[in-house]
């Protein structure tokens, strides 16, 4: 779901249907409200964030520009955004919410999506594989920096280990993330 | 022209991750900036594939089902011709949020007490009373003009680029009319949203991205749902 076929969508959206808007969030909503739900760890606070995430999408999409990616990481990426300014307005359920990221074991869903079709459950699986197959240490980094929020000197200084070793980590995953992704067709 | 780069790949590599989980700070995104100017379309393929990398990374997480409620709440916020949810967010959260700008309206001193006190009281509060008690966010009032005289608003907008506007004393719509909020400068009306008033007449709109040019002003007006790019109708309130 979330890749090729949100693009007209969201363009529609930068045109002011709002019956494209309606229409993006039945595609992705569970896609957004689950990145939510791992990064803030409160359903109220996730559903706030996802209510403001849509409206900045109605009010932004202008702003979508097809040459420089995927509707699904403009929009992945806004949501990431959003919660993180959730995150840093409250520096202590921050530091919570690291904390359990420091000690959680595997964010990765287990189960796969609870609705999708054949080629986003491929493309999911894919990348889930890829962060399976990666070191522990530079999967920890990656998910660290994504998903908790924190700068990657915070997290050089949460898991005591230089920066420098921090920043190769996150952008080897990264690579190595990519690469894999990049052998799956759009859907 | 290309011209040569003064980073190696992998410190380029590295700002572009920064850049893209948004920690740089200033000069790291200037010499960001300057590195992908340099380096021209290799380097924004570059940031082209780590931006898809990080894209699909967030798929790695379980969906989750928002709570139904929320889809008619997103679609009401933008002025959708849809049912008003069952339960809007705005009428308690718009009176709470009223009770501390008016806090602050009169007297600074006391807020953070207050806030603190409506924070533990109603914990989804929090994100407009960050903005409301930001000490510097930026204010403009908003006064009723002869067709509304009784109504006037309020625009927070923090340093964080989130606003909200509060507006109270606005009469009932009709089921496919909403009012919108509008910045107004020399290139003409900018549209900033959509929103509808509860029960008392008070309504609540989020912002983002808000940018007042020096003279610009803000005005709201009735609109035919949902909202279009101009402004049709009447200016109902304006900032001075």
């Amino acid at each position: 779901m979330p890749s090729n076929e949100i693009q007209p969508l969201l363009l529609r959206v930068a045109d002011g249907d709002a019956g494209a808007l309606a229409e993006l969030y039945d595609a992705t909503a569970v896609f957004v409200f689950g990145i939510l739900r791992r990064m803030l760890w409160n359903t109220e606070s996730a559903e706030e964030v996802a209510q403001g995430v849509y409206i900045q999408v109605w009010k932004t999409a202008r702003g979508y520009d097809p040459g420089r990616g995927s509707a699904w990481s403009w929009l992945a990426l806004l949501t990431r955004g959003r919660a993180m300014d959730r995150m840093r307005a409250d520096g202590s359920y921050r530091d919570a919410i690291a904390d359990l990221a420091l000690h959680q074991p595997d964010p990765i869903d287990p189960a796969g999506p609870p609705r999708s079709d054949a080629a986003h459950i491929q493309r999911a699986e894919t990348v889930r594989e890829a962060l399976r197959a990666m070191p522990g240490d530079q999967r920890r980094a990656l998910e660290l920096a994504f998903f908790g929020g924190l700068t990657q000197r915070e997290i050089a200084f949460r898991i005591d280990t230089p920066l420098p070793t921090v920043k190769t980590r996150i952008r080897t995953a990264l690579t190595r993330l990519r690469e894999r992704v990049a052998s799956v067709p759009q859907a | 022209m290309i011209r040569p780069a003064v980073m190696s790949d992998d410190q380029f590599e590295d700002h572009a991750i920064g850049h893209l989980l948004r920690e740089l700070d200033e000069r790291g995104e200037i010499a960001f900036q300057e590195e992908l100017a340099r380096r021209g379309a290799p380097g924004h393929a570059t940031l082209r594939e780590l931006r898809e990398a990080l894209g699909q990374l967030a798929l790695a997480v379980a969906p989750a089902e928002p709570p139904a409620a929320l889809r008619a709440r997103v679609l009401w916020s933008i002025g959708a011709p849809v049912a008003a949810p069952d339960a809007p967010p705005a009428a308690p959260r718009t009176f709470w949020i009223w009770a501390a700008a008016a806090l602050m309206a009169a007297a600074a001193v006391g807020l953070g007490v207050w806030a603190a006190r409506l924070a533990d009281e109603r914990d989804e509060l929090r994100g407009d009373l960050e903005i409301v008690s930001d000490a510097e966010a930026t204010v403009h009032d908003l006064r009723g003009t002869t067709a509304l005289p009784d109504a006037s608003a309020r625009v927070f907008f923090s340093g964080a680029g989130r606003g909200v506007l509060l507006a109270e004393g606005l009469p009932a719509l009709a089921a496919d009319r909403v009012y919108a909020l509008w910045t107004m400068d020399a290139a003409g009306a900018h549209p900033n949203g959509v929103f509808r008033p509860d029960g008392d007449g008070r309504g609540r709109l989020d912002l983002v991205d808000l940018e007042l040019a020096p003279g610009a002003i803000l005005a709201v007006t009735e609109e035919p749902a949902p909202g279009g790019r101009r402004p049709t109708g009447r200016t109902l309130l304006r900032s001075s």
